[in-house]
């Protein structure tokens, strides 16, 4: 059989980017982080935080704005655990983010397989997220403006 | 009104426990809230949890052996890292150190064991562990002494390098690759506990494995290495200040190379430990002791004899919850890593009362807080 080897290339290279947007969200952050002159290495369990009550919450209220805006908070308010702890009780800032990272993969296990044991909310059984992102409105294209003559 | 932060000198020994326990406290009752949330008593959860299942049970000495099979990498992993935390060189590596200590000894069992005797087997794998973790180590420290490359993130991203290897040798089934087990259809590690496995000690019923004790010996050698050793003084003064090292004519770079080398073998030898005593191979054979080693170094002070205290209870935490989790099947045992987190965090907290006082400000006085 013969492959659709332009298709492999095309689909990864599509794929790279679909699933490196969270590594880059990460990375945003962090360098937001850096550049105030701290090192937090709670990144990941910041993301699992924010994750799992995001897609929770999301799930319940059936609304993908709403879930968003928790995942924002809960990731904001460990945020602010890890800056409490080293700016204002100037604790180390390795490990006060390494803890984080257990904590917050703690707390996403914890409520993950909790909630699985009782009964997980899927995806699709909720129609404002079912299609995640792929719904969302987006702005036509803006038609290409007249060009612009004369000396700029 | 207006608060100051200021200094405080000599924090009393029992204030600082006392404060510490306090906030152990705290975090328990923090935990007990969730557990009552979920309609579980926490009395019934937490001495489930701390007498891990053992009090009125048969097998009892079962239960403690494989407490001991938690606690002895664990400790002996804190153990390693304190080395280097008391350098203030961050070696976040002990997932990676540990991982490649244990496919080293590993190899040493699959290729040497079938010949050799098991005790001879069983050094080789325990050297082998140590000098694969060991260089592994190493590679960090000379690129921090040559280049002053950052050791957090250089260690911190070889864990994942050493993770995905680890996960390489699980899946990929191919005629090289002796540690899988070749009966079997799914790719799956073999088991080598028939060529080497560490020797009990029959007390009764209950087997007291060599590297128990093998980790107690280690625990005060490396007490003594740093109280009392040249070495262990040059470790204190470069991870006070690199500077007074230098002027003192210490030679820094061989020191930091000296004490990294050391501090990742013997994160190996635990790996060697714990593969000797499993008998297999598996993608988590860390069991997460190269990050929980470092909260426990730190929970503890770098302080040897705490960090086996320590060690101990975060053991107990850790198996008691997988124990407690068989009964309560509504708790996971991830509560144990939740609780972890929140000790560290409210003894952080309380760190900083042993450390620093808030006092008001003065009306009109110009007291600025530094005395």
């Amino acid at each position: 059989m013969e492959m659709d080897k332009l298709g492999v290339v095309t689909s990864f290279i599509h794929n790279i980017v679909v699933y490196n947007i969270p590594l880059l969200y990460g990375t945003v952050g962090e360098i937001m982080v850096e550049k105030s002159g701290s090192l937090n290495l709670g990144v990941e369990g910041i993301m699992a935080v924010g994750a799992i009550f995001g897609y929770i919450i999301g799930c319940y209220t059936n609304s993908l704005l709403i879930g968003i805006l928790t995942a924002f908070l809960a990731g904001a308010l460990c945020g602010l655990l890890f800056a409490a702890l080293t700016v204002s009780l100037q604790a180390n800032q390795n490990i006060t983010g390494l803890t984080l990272t257990t904590f917050g993969l703690g707390v996403y296990f914890f409520v993950g397989n909790g909630l699985k044991a009782v009964r997980w909310p899927a995806m699709n059984d909720y129609s404002g997220i079912k299609n995640g992102f792929a719904e969302f409105a987006h702005p036509r294209p803006v038609q290409a403006a007249p060009h612009r003559r004369g000396p700029v | 009104m207006r608060f100051h932060v200021v200094k405080r000198d000599g924090c009393p020994l029992w204030k600082k426990l006392g404060l510490y326990v306090l906030a152990v406290l705290a975090a328990l009752v923090l935990g007990g809230v969730v557990l009552l949330a979920l309609g579980v008593n926490p009395l019934a959860y937490y001495s489930r949890m701390f007498t891990m299942g053992m009090v009125g049970n048969k097998i009892a000495y079962k239960t403690f052996e494989n407490y001991l099979k938690v606690f002895v990498p664990l400790a002996l992993t804190s153990v390693a890292l304190s080395l280097a935390f008391k350098m203030r060189f961050w070696n976040i590596g002990g997932e990676g150190q540990f991982i490649l200590g244990a496919v080293a000894a590993t190899t040493v069992a699959f290729k040497l064991g079938p010949v050799l005797p098991s005790a001879v087997t069983l050094i080789l794998m325990c050297l082998a562990g140590m000098l694969a973790a060991g260089i592994y180590g190493a590679i960090v420290a000379v690129l921090k002494v040559k280049f002053g490359t950052n050791e957090t993130l250089m260690t911190l991203m070889l864990n994942y390098v050493a993770l995905y290897f680890v996960t390489f040798l699980g899946e990929t089934q191919a005629d090289w690759n002796f540690y899988l087990d070749k009966s079997s259809a799914r790719p799956m590690f073999a088991t080598f506990s028939q060529y080497a496995a560490f020797p009990r000690i029959p007390i009764g019923k209950f087997g007291l494995n060599v590297c128990v004790i093998f980790t107690f010996l280690i625990g005060i050698l490396v007490f003594v290495y740093l109280k009392y050793t040249k070495h262990g003084y040059e470790i204190a003064v470069v991870g006070d200040s690199v500077g007074t090292a230098r002027y003192a004519g210490m030679k820094v770079d061989r020191i930091v190379l000296r004490t990294v080398f050391l501090s990742a073998c013997l994160i190996g030898l635990a790996a060697a430990f714990k593969v000797g005593t499993a008998g297999v191979l598996a993608t988590a054979i860390t069991d997460d002791v190269g990050w929980t080693g470092i909260i426990v170094a730190w929970l503890s002070k770098m302080n040897t004899a705490a960090i086996f205290v320590v060690s101990a209870l975060i053991g107990v935490l850790r198996y008691g919850s997988t124990v407690a989790a068989a009964t309560f099947s509504r708790v996971d045992s991830s509560f144990a890593n939740m609780l972890q987190g929140v000790i560290l965090f409210l003894v952080l907290a309380a760190d900083f009362c042993t450390r620093f006082k808030v006092v008001p400000v003065k009306k009109g006085g110009n007291d600025n807080g530094n005395g």
